[in-house]
């Protein structure tokens, strides 16, 4: 070990900066990290400048804003039932669609999981497949579903599938993909077949990853199943539409006041069927 | 500093210490201690004994539900937020597990020494004086680590990360160093590095030190004062030479194999 | 060696299963019933649904593209000036809500009380009431996703914080350190990960939700597409889908390189 005099004569010729306050952070990390928050704010400034806003529409608006907000402080229960086969309406469309999405997305995973693929072409066409129609967000889909089935629940459940059957194939197959490799080994390794990999093995191994991502994606589907009625497919959205349409804001606030009870409802029931299914 | 002949100054004062759970456990079951200035004492006894809750009510990272702390003439357990700040920075603490931030590099954890003597403002803005750094820098190469001083903490070694800790705690230039089983997770030549920079460094300076180690051997070869702690009580308080194996066996009764581990 | 034959799993297992199963199969037949669904529909409303796609948007008409380069701009702007001001936001909220950096219990309370309301209200119900208030344009669907957005990050961040191990946080108790140096010293440099990854991740979100703010009138690409296909101009339609399409993918890639960097 060093002692002081020795220390103080070579700091002073190896310090690249003499004069200059010393540097005391890792290089590489600090480097990224400024990149980072200086691109960012460089497209944040270049955004708000390019952006067009009509202030006098905002003004007006905000000028608006008390009275809106009174209104819909009178809660109104008059359209209490409604409101609620509505929510019904809509969780029900979103359960529908998530099972049905369940069943195809199941087989569609162990097909595009790279371990797990009988053909790694026809894997990786769906692989590219599902991703386009990931990128396609939901209200579209159900607007297109609408425009060809008509309006009603029917439309929103199909619309629903697309998007969710994507979601999930892309899930389990990461999931497959990461966990997978030991136990089909093992699988294979005494002699088993397809069917005995997937149902044997594979399942009871992913089975509390595969229940968690769908109550995660069946929580997301409630959300854009609230918002397919406003695109015309069913459930409590069409109604808050026509409230909002018609300014009708006490009946709004109930509106909005059930599907914020309903969804956070659901979330804590996820949750809790989630703890007790890991637990075992 | 003061040798022989001469009285040292009581640093450190502990009376009727307590510690209890709210499910009835006592951790520390009334302790007392009293450490002078530049002491070098281990603290030894089975995994569970309270070492670590002692250490930690020294510096309040544990709330005593009973009993008095007197370091340096303040009061720990009355101390309010400024006071408790100004003894914690007057008392460095080496960890098991070296609680270092893995992201920042080493030089800027063993700043982090200084932070309970700056202005927050200051500290929150990395406002160190150069003398700060030129000093982290020496306690740095002191222990051998003067080519690790830009790498980010989360490169280093166990032994490499232990004894950026230790400079942590020298860097606060404190008055007590409170270290809770420093070797535990390391291999023997890491840990001859790591004890030697404690005891050295401290010998020095003249900091008081408090060692918790489950390794009996390791007390010994360091320790002038060795005290045992079972079931929350100071059952030993004397020179290694004063501990017979008997009182060895007497203080691990029911876990000896743990005298002997490297490593719990 | 006895004959009978060893059951495969606990018998109160069993039980257990069957009773979920059956609950869930009166779940889904009770569902069906309420909104008149009916599997046959479905398998004949497939067809219909994939031939339309194929007959009336394909091929996608390209001709007015000019006109559409600014709402696709407007949109990546809505998203960048929204998950900018959201993921501040949600800073803040977060190190309130996270048990081990809130000041005062009562904060974390107040602040999960904003945060689940506002996550659990989807995004385009506050963009379409915004739009009543404030009127059409981008700034409503900006407020919404900053909503929606900041109250979803908000949770993400917090749990990221939470799961920072206490040691570094112990470790500069034990120094004397300040709130706000522990949270510029231990907790900021282990939650920049996770920050960068879920800002980024919500700015890919925010994209796509930009895109379909227009269909409540919020600005962006959407309102293209609401216009053209209440005029029953599908291929025109389809043309602005494909568009929003390609974009959403290529920022999924830049998205997906900038992650593998940053982490």
């Amino acid at each position: 070990m060093k002692n002081s005099d020795q220390i103080n004569i070579e700091l002073e010729s190896s310090l690249p900066n003499t004069g200059k306050k010393i540097k005391i952070a890792h290089k590489a990390t600090q480097r990224q990290q400024r990149l980072f928050f200086g691109i960012v704010s460089l497209l944040f400034i270049v955004s708000l400048f390019l952006i067009e806003i009509d202030y006098q529409v905002v003004v007006k608006g905000l000028e608006r804003t008390p009275a809106i907000i009174s209104e819909m402080t009178q809660i109104s229960f008059e359209q209490f039932g409604s409101l609620l086969s509505g929510m019904l309406s809509t969780l029900v469309i979103a359960l529908l669609a998530v099972i049905i999405s369940f069943i195809v997305s199941f087989f569609l995973s162990f097909l595009v999981a790279n371990n797990t693929t009988p053909n790694k072409y026809v894997g990786i066409f769906f692989r590219y497949f599902l991703m386009v129609i990931r990128s396609v967000p939901t209200p579209i889909w159900v607007l297109i579903s609408v425009a060809s089935l008509g309006f009603g629940p029917m439309a929103g459940i199909i619309g629903l599938i697309f998007p969710t059957t994507s979601f999930l194939v892309k899930a389990f197959a990461a999931q497959i993909e990461e966990e997978g490799n030991d136990v089909i080994e093992a699988i294979r390794s005494v002699g088993g077949t397809w069917w005995h990999v997937i149902f044997k093995g594979l399942l009871p191994v992913l089975f509390t990853g595969l229940i968690s991502t769908l109550g995660v994606r069946f929580e997301l589907d409630v959300h854009e199943s609230v918002v397919l009625g406003i695109v015309g497919a069913g459930g409590i959205g069409y109604l808050l539409q026509s409230y909002i349409q018609y300014y009708k804001f006490a009946d709004l606030t109930l509106g909005i006041l059930i599907v914020f009870i309903t969804i956070y409802a659901l979330e804590l029931l996820i949750n809790w069927i989630r703890i007790r299914s890991s637990a075992r | 500093m003061m040798l022989g002949g001469q009285k040292m100054k009581m640093l450190l004062n502990i009376q009727n210490l307590v510690k209890q759970y709210s499910d009835g456990t006592k951790a520390l079951n009334d302790i007392n201690l009293q450490i002078k200035e530049g002491e070098f004492i281990v603290i030894i006894g089975p995994s569970g004994a309270g070492k670590s809750s002692l250490l930690r009510s020294i510096n309040r990272l544990i709330e005593p539900t009973g009993g008095t702390i007197n370091f340096s003439g303040q009061s720990v357990e009355k101390a309010n937020k400024k006071e408790l700040r100004f003894i914690r920075s007057h008392i460095g603490m080496i960890f098991q597990n070296y609680n270092l931030i893995p992201q920042l590099s080493v030089l800027e954890n063993v700043l982090h020494g200084r932070l309970g003597y700056m202005g927050s403002i200051n500290g929150i803005f990395n406002r160190y004086s150069e003398e700060d750094k030129i000093k982290a820098i020496e306690w740095l190469t002191k222990l051998g680590l003067e080519n690790e001083i830009y790498k980010r903490a989360d490169e280093l070694s166990g032994g490499q990360k232990q004894r950026v800790g230790v400079c942590r705690a020298l860097m606060q230039e404190p008055k007590l160093i409170l270290a809770d089983e420093p070797i535990a997770s390391l291999d023997p030549k890491s840990s001859t590095a790591v004890m030697d920079a404690i005891y050295h460094n401290c010998k020095q300076m003249g900091i008081a030190c408090l060692v918790n180690l489950h390794q009996v051997e390791i007390a010994k070869t360091y320790a002038t004062r060795i005290i045992g702690i079972k079931k929350g009580r100071v059952v030993f308080d004397g020179t290694s030479e004063e501990l017979t194996d008997s009182m060895i066996y007497n203080i691990y009764e029911g876990k000896e194999e743990q005298m002997y581990q490297q490593t719990i | 060696m006895d004959k009978g034959r060893a059951p495969m799993t606990l018998p109160g297992k069993k039980i257990k299963r069957s009773l979920t199963l059956i609950f869930f199969g009166l779940l889904i037949i009770l569902s069906m019933k309420y909104v008149d669904f009916n599997v046959l529909e479905l398998f004949q409303s497939i067809p219909i649904f994939i031939s339309f796609i194929f007959t009336d948007f394909f091929p996608p008409n390209f001709s007015d593209v000019a006109d559409y380069v600014k709402p696709v701009i407007d949109t990546l702007f809505i998203s960048v000036i929204a998950t900018c001001i959201s993921s501040f936001l949600a800073m803040v909220l977060a190190f309130l809500m996270a048990h081990n950096t809130t000041p005062h219990p009562v904060c974390r309370i107040v602040a999960r009380g904003i945060v689940t309301f506002l996550r659990s209200v989807p995004f385009l119900l506050w963009a379409a009431v915004l739009v009543v208030i404030l009127g059409v344009g981008p700034l409503p669907g900006m407020i919404g996703l900053i909503l929606f957005g900041g109250a979803f990050l908000a949770r993400v961040y917090a749990e990221s914080i939470e799961e920072i191990g206490s040691d570094s946080l112990e470790a500069l108790d034990a120094v004397g350190a300040t709130y706000g140096q522990k949270i510029k010293h231990a907790i900021l440099p282990q939650f920049l990960p996770s920050f960068f990854s879920w800002t980024l991740f919500m700015f890919e979100i925010n994209v796509r939700a930009s895109a379909i703010l227009g269909i409540v009138g919020a600005g962006g690409v959407g309102v293209l597409i609401k216009e053209s296909m209440s005029l029953f101009q599908y291929s025109k339609a389809s043309a602005v889908i494909t568009i929003m399409i390609i974009m959403i993918l290529m920022l999924e890639f830049i998205t997906n390189r900038l992650r593998r960097r940053l982490i």
